[in-house]
Formats: C-alpha cells, sequence, structure tokens
C-alpha cells in the first residue's frame, strides 16, 4: 500500500505545470493585462497566419521577409497612445521582466526616446526570443515579442530591402486598429 | 497475467495453501492470512506466472517458507517451546463417531512431528503429491522423502496403536 | 483384495515404498465398514487423511477480499466482522493523471501551433502580412539605426549577432534619427499620388 501512496503522489507530482517555459508567461501577462485597457492596442500574429503567407502575391524583393518570417513562431506587439499612458512604458515593461532570462543586445537612447533590444539565446547560440521595447514621449510606445528561429542578420537586411507594397495599404490598417480599439473598448 | 486469469488459475489453489498453512501454524485465522498473505505475493509477481510451471508448487514453497518464518519468530519469542500453546485440538466437524478422539489424537501427533516430516506426511498423504512434487516443494532428495514418510506414518500408527492398545508387529 | 495383500500394502506403505495407486487402494479398503479385527486400527488412519483433505478456508468473501486488495473494484460488507470498502487505485491513479494531464507541458509545447496563448488579431491573411512586414521593418530600421553607426568602426557582417551591450549614443544618434525619419517620410510622400511639381510650381507661383 505504501509503495503505491508514494507512486501515487510521484506520478502526480511529475504531472503538475511546468509553468517555466519557452513562451514566459510574464510577457503574457504584460500583454493580457494591458491589451484591453484604452488607449492600447495589441497585435498578435501566429505561425498558423504565417503560414497563409505564401498564398499571397509577393514581389521577389520580398525574398528576405519571406526568409526572415520562415523560423517565426509568433509576433506581438502591444503599443500605447503617448497620452494615454501617465509616465513612461518603457519604465513599466522593464519592471515587469524578468531581466534573467534576457540578454540585453542594444540600447538606443536618443531624444525623447529609448529603444531597447533583448533576446532568448539558445544553448546552441540561436534567438528564440526577440523583444523590443521603446517608449517615451515619442508616440512610439511599444512592446514587440518575435519567437520562434530569429536570424538577426536577415531582419536587419529588411530595412533596406523590404518594399512594403502600398502604403496606402498601412493607412487603412492604422483605420483599421483604430477601430479595433474602439471594438476593445466594448 | 490479468485479474480474470489469477481468479481462476490462482485463486483455486487457496484451500491447499490454506491447509498446508494450518498444519504448520494450527490457528485458522494465521493459517487465512497466510494464505491472503501468499496469494498477494503470487499477485505481486504476476508478470512472472505464466512462464512457471507450476504455480501450485511455487505457493506451496511460499507458504512453507512463510510458515516456518513465523514459527522461527515465535519460538523466538516464547521462552520455551511449548505443545499446549502451539498445538490447539480442535473439533473438526467431520469427526462424529467413536474415532472423533482418535481423530483429534492423529492431528496431533502430526503437527508434533519435526517439519520435514510433517510437511512430507502432509503433501503425501493429504494433498496426494507425487514425490516429484513433494522434492519441488521441499527440495529434498526422493530418498530423503520416502524415509521421512517411513518414519512419519509409523509414528501416527504408533499413536493409533497405543489408543487401542493392539499390538501389531513393527519394522 | 484379499486381507493379505493389504497387509502386504501395508508393510509398503509404512516403508513409505508404496504408489498413490496403492495408496489409494489402501484408502479404499479400509473405508469399508466391515474389516477383519487385527486391520480395524488401520481405519482411523486413513479416515484420517481423507477428512484432512476436505478442510477448507471458511470465510466466504475470502477470494473477493483478496481481488478487492488487487485492484478489482467492489463494495460489499461482510458479517459485521469486516467491512471491506476498497475503490481501485489504479483507478484513482489514472483520473489523477487525466486532471493533471491538461496542466502538464513541455517547455516546447506553447510554441507548438495548437498551443498559443492568444489568438491571432487579423482573420485576413493579408492584412496580417501588411503588418508583419511593417513590423519586421520598423524592428529592422529601429535595429539598423543603432547598428549603422559602428559601421564605420569595425567591420559587421555575420556578426550581428555577438553584438552585445551598446551604451547610449550621442548626437550622432540624432543625425541618423532625422535621417531615417526623412526617408521614412519621403516613401510616405512617393507613394502618394501627390503630385510635388506641382506643388512647387504653385509655391512659385
Amino acid at each position: 500500500m505504501k509503495k503505491m501512496i508514494l507512486s501515487l503522489a510521484m506520478l502526480a507530482l511529475f504531472s503538475f505545470p511546468l509553468i517555466s517555459n519557452a513562451q514566459n508567461s510574464a510577457i503574457n501577462k504584460l500583454y493580457e493585462k494591458y491589451s484591453g485597457r484604452d488607449g492600447f492596442t495589441s497585435i498578435v500574429i501566429n505561425k498558423n497566419m504565417f503560414e497563409l503567407f505564401s498564398n499571397i502575391e509577393t514581389d521577389e524583393e520580398n525574398k528576405d521577409f519571406k526568409k526572415a518570417i520562415s523560423g517565426l513562431i509568433e509576433i506581438k506587439i502591444l503599443a500605447s497612445d503617448k497620452n494615454s499612458f501617465d509616465g513612461n512604458f518603457y519604465d513599466v515593461i522593464m519592471n515587469e521582466l524578468p531581466m534573467e532570462e534576457y540578454t540585453e543586445l542594444m540600447v538606443i537612447h536618443s531624444k525623447g526616446q529609448d529603444i531597447k533590444f533583448l533576446v532568448k539565446k539558445e544553448e546552441d547560440g540561436k534567438i528564440s526570443e526577440l523583444l523590443m521595447i521603446s517608449g517615451g514621449k515619442g508616440d512610439d510606445n511599444a512592446l514587440i515579442s518575435i519567437i520562434g528561429d530569429i536570424d538577426m542578420n536577415t531582419i536587419s537586411k529588411l530595412s533596406r530591402t523590404m518594399h512594403i507594397s502600398g502604403m496606402e495599404k498601412l493607412e487603412n490598417l492604422d483605420n483599421d486598429n483604430e477601430d479595433k480599439d474602439d471594438d476593445s473598448e466594448n | 497475467m490479468t485479474i480474470e486469469k489469477f481468479k481462476i488459475e490462482v485463486l483455486p489453489i487457496k484451500n491447499k495453501l490454506y491447509r498446508l498453512a494450518k498444519r504448520f501454524l494450527v490457528s485458522k485465522e494465521e493459517a487465512e492470512d497466510t494464505v491472503q498473505d501468499v496469494l498477494l505475493r503470487l499477485w505481486s509477481k504476476k508478470d512472472n506466472l505464466e512462464q512457471i510451471n507450476s504455480i501450485e508448487g511455487f505457493a506451496m514453497v511460499i507458504t512453507k517458507n512463510l510458515c516456518l518464518d513465523k514459527l522461527k519468530s515465535k519460538r523466538r519469542n516464547t521462552e520455551e517451546f511449548s505443545d499446549t500453546a502451539l498445538n490447539v485440538i480442535h473439533k473438526t466437524p467431520y469427526n462424529q463417531t467413536e474415532m472423533a478422539d482418535s481423530i483429534d489424537r492423529i492431528n496431533e501427533i502430526i503437527n508434533k512431528l519435526p517439519d520435514q516430516q510433517k510437511i512430507i506426511i502432509h503433501l503425501r498423504d493429504v494433498e496426494g503429491y507425487e514425490f516429484e512434487e513433494i522434492a519441488e516443494v521441499t527440495g529434498l532428495t526422493i530418498n530423503t522423502i520416502r524415509v521421512n514418510l517411513s518414519r512419519a506414518r509409523k509414528k501416527v500408527r504408533e499413536t493409533v496403536l497405543k489408543a487401542e492398545s493392539y499390538e501389531f508387529s513393527r519394522n | 483384495m484379499n486381507f493379505q495383500e493389504i497387509e502386504k500394502l501395508l508393510d509398503k506403505y509404512f516403508e513409505g515404498e508404496t504408489s498413490i495407486n496403492e495408496e489409494n487402494q489402501l484408502r479404499k479398503y479400509f473405508n469399508k465398514d466391515l474389516l477383519p479385527p487385527h486391520l480395524k486400527p488401520y481405519k482411523v488412519h486413513f479416515q484420517y487423511f481423507s477428512d484432512a483433505k476436505t478442510e477448507e478456508i471458511t470465510d466466504p468473501d475470502f477470494d473477493q477480499m483478496i481481488l478487492n486488495e488487487i485492484g478489482e473494484r467492489k463494495l460489499f460488507s461482510i458479517d459485521g466482522k469486516r467491512k471491506y470498502l476498497t475503490y481501485s487505485l489504479i483507478g484513482i491513479a489514472a483520473s489523477i493523471i487525466i486532471i493533471f494531464g491538461f496542466f502538464f507541458k513541455s517547455p516546447l509545447d506553447n510554441l507548438d501551433d495548437k498551443n498559443f496563448a492568444f489568438a491571432n488579431t487579423f482573420t485576413d491573411p493579408e492584412k496580417a502580412f501588411t503588418e508583419t512586414q511593417r513590423v519586421l521593418k520598423y524592428i529592422s530600421d529601429k535595429f539598423n539605426s543603432g547598428v549603422e553607426p559602428l559601421n564605420d568602426i569595425s567591420k559587421f557582417d555575420e556578426g550581428v549577432q555577438s553584438l552585445t551591450k551598446i551604451s547610449s549614443f550621442n548626437k550622432g544618434m540624432d543625425e541618423m534619427n532625422k535621417i531615417s525619419k526623412f526617408y521614412e517620410y519621403k516613401q510616405l510622400i512617393s507613394n502618394q499620388s501627390v503630385d510635388t511639381t506641382r506643388i512647387i510650381k504653385n509655391n512659385k507661383l
């Protein structure tokens, strides 16, 4: 009997949730906390959606883009309006991040804006998560999280080579996001 | 081995195990407890059971060993090896004739036999085991078994004849 | 069988040399009621062993008790001496595993397609596509804005990944920002169907 109880207990113990996993709950918590609030925009695009991109017609120039996406699993964006947040969004995020889990890649201080790049590296040196936190008086207050197989090389090429198909589309997007904000206020 | 198989193949052995256990331990309750013990041990080895040639033989060995262990610890605990403590005279429901006393006497005398003789005469004359089967359970040679069987049977005869006061030729 | 033969068998018997068969014969013989007087005493001898064979466990619930212990599920009560109630321990273990199984996640689970914490914001792949482009470009731009000034200092190619802490940049950065913002603006303008030449012309007017 004792043996059975002991092995039962062990069984239950091993079945318990492994909370600390690759997609950290800290980022998710932050996201959950703020995404519904006024003045915040939250966007999630994950692999399920990435896979649909192959159906979309693109120019040759977007080869790099496709390459960058190929290893990605999820992109999360949390952005705030400059007026909706008291203080510095940047500071808030930095407080809530489990800094031990990340390596600081780059910090850019410029007038009115701070940008920090953080990465999570795997044992083989590959980057499994990229965080970009920007905050300041400008309207670029954002937390962007990218999970997956991240190739910084390819990504850095994007700014030069990527041709965004039609800025007007982006403007429409902004309008959509505003609509979404309205929705999220409900 | 599944529970179903265990039910069909192992559980039915229980009475043989019981009789053997009672032969050593005399007490009904202790014998039943021992059998329970043995059956659970058998179940704990259920994965190997199907490979054993004779599950019954195996079970009997376990029973024997358990009983001997219990007796050893009893003997350690009691200062003297007391006949009366270990040999309880009980009446079976079958003793309804004038043989009642004799039957009890035989039971008593067998229970007092040395362990080897006891188990051999029990396995042979109560359970009807062949010498090979007895050898399997006791680990003794067939010659040794024969010799002990003879001694045991003669002892029983002695008791019976004493009671009957009947003289008979002995070897 | 006459009693002489029986006597012979008996002798053999007490020497331990009879076969099971012969012993059965003896048993059968001594079961008779009518026996020669000098053999009568042996009746009880064989009687005893026949009786002893019939002895059995008296507890009617013995079997079930064992099966319960083993894990067969059953509920029953007996004569008051022993109330025995056991639930299948295996069953309990199984349900515990199932319940906790829902929480069990390997570190890789969250990277699994089916296991995202949040749903896609866009339902239209084209919108998602564009936004993904925008985000990646944004990151790329910002990242490069930090990296490019260093290109003059040292050579960077694949070494971008081994970039460690770079502390604050100074006024040079402001310049860079101004320049990149200029390029953004320029792109914005060029994509809009605005006839800049006409504006200039108008200004001149």
